[in-house]
């Protein structure tokens, strides 16, 4: 390396700069806006295209919406499982530890992502380094939100249409020549029974949703509270 | 003895025997004590990995075990009576 370009600091990136293709890729970038901008080397503003700032919304609207789809569709079965219709661990009496598994297997994945998301709190300090975490935050709430609104339409269009009496003994009928009408009439009575979890689910989907927005929205402020904090306390020993 | 023959479990056990391996397996598995250690350790090493090692991969893997040894069990019962 020539003297001259001793103090350059260059962004090495298999990807064009701001263009995350996937969670991992948006936070490696933002390490890297950190990295730079925390040793004082400015980045110009426009360095951060609208492109960038879209492909950091889109990763992030994407994590929100595939994790809350899988934690939002475990939930029925999780509530299944309190209520005694579904067995867990081939048992249709469960104990706490099974009532609270069920839970937690339903909110882990969306919740782990919303940790996952939090790390970048720590990084939350300069022009663009803030910018691409604003820009995949506000995906990752767009994303959250609008997964609630789906499932929140869907598991009610589910206990009041598709699991309305008529509905579903008019539907199970044209099952007759297929099915025994004795095993009809239990599949008919554990539906019955079993709509109310979809209502119950579907409440419960609002406070996961709540829980994954609130998780990296508090870390973020709190951790970059710390790092501003960190770098003050760095300046004045210089 | 036929080459193909050696794949035959039947071949080997009788019946009964195979089934009651089996149901052995299963009701060891997916009921009890080991499966609930089993979705434990392997939803813990789903968070571990994929929030604290960032291998997204692997945490998918020891979640899709979790949903698995969950309720797969019940599943079972529901589609064979006689397993229990």
């Amino acid at each position: 390396m020539s003297e001259k370009s001793k103090g350059d600091v260059f962004l090495g990136s298999p990807l064009p700069a701001g263009k995350p293709k996937g969670l991992i890729d948006a936070l490696s970038e933002i390490q890297q806006y950190y990295v730079v901008e925390r040793s004082g080397s400015p980045i110009p503003e426009d360095f951060f295209t609208i492109g960038g700032k879209l492909a950091f919304f889109e990763v992030g609207f994407k994590a929100a919406f595939l994790s809350g789809m899988v934690s939002a569709l475990l939930t029925p079965f999780a509530f299944g499982v309190i209520q005694r219709y579904i067995p867990i661990f081939g048992s249709y009496e469960p104990s706490l530890f099974d009532r609270i598994f069920a839970l937690v297997l339903a909110t882990s994945f969306s919740v782990a992502y919303a940790i996952f998301l939090a790390s970048t709190g720590r990084y939350y300090i300069a022009t663009i380094s803030k910018a691409a975490i604003r820009g995949l935050l506000s995906g990752f709430i767009v994303g959250a939100l609008l997964k609630m609104v789906i499932i929140f339409i869907l598991f009610h269009t589910i206990y009041f249409y598709f699991l309305s009496q008529d509905f579903l003994a008019r539907n199970l009928l044209r099952l007759r020549p297929f099915i025994k009408f004795v095993t009809l009439e239990r599949i008919y009575i554990f539906l019955m029974g079993f709509k109310s979890v979809f209502l119950v689910s579907s409440y419960f989907v609002i406070f996961t949703t709540l829980l994954m927005i609130g998780i990296p929205l508090g870390s973020i402020l709190v951790s970059s509270r710390k790092t501003r904090a960190l770098i003050e306390q760095e300046k004045k020993w210089q | 003895m036929d080459f193909f023959d050696l794949f035959n479990p039947l071949k080997h056990f009788s019946q009964g025997e195979y089934i009651s391996f089996w149901q052995y397996l299963f009701s060891t598995l997916l009921q009890g004590f080991w499966a609930r250690f089993i979705a434990l350790l392997s939803i813990s090493f789903s968070i571990w990995f994929g929030v604290y090692r960032r291998r997204f991969g692997l945490g998918v893997f020891f979640f899709l075990i979790t949903v698995f040894v969950s309720y797969f069990g019940g599943l079972l019962k529901l589609l064979f009576p006689w397993w229990s």
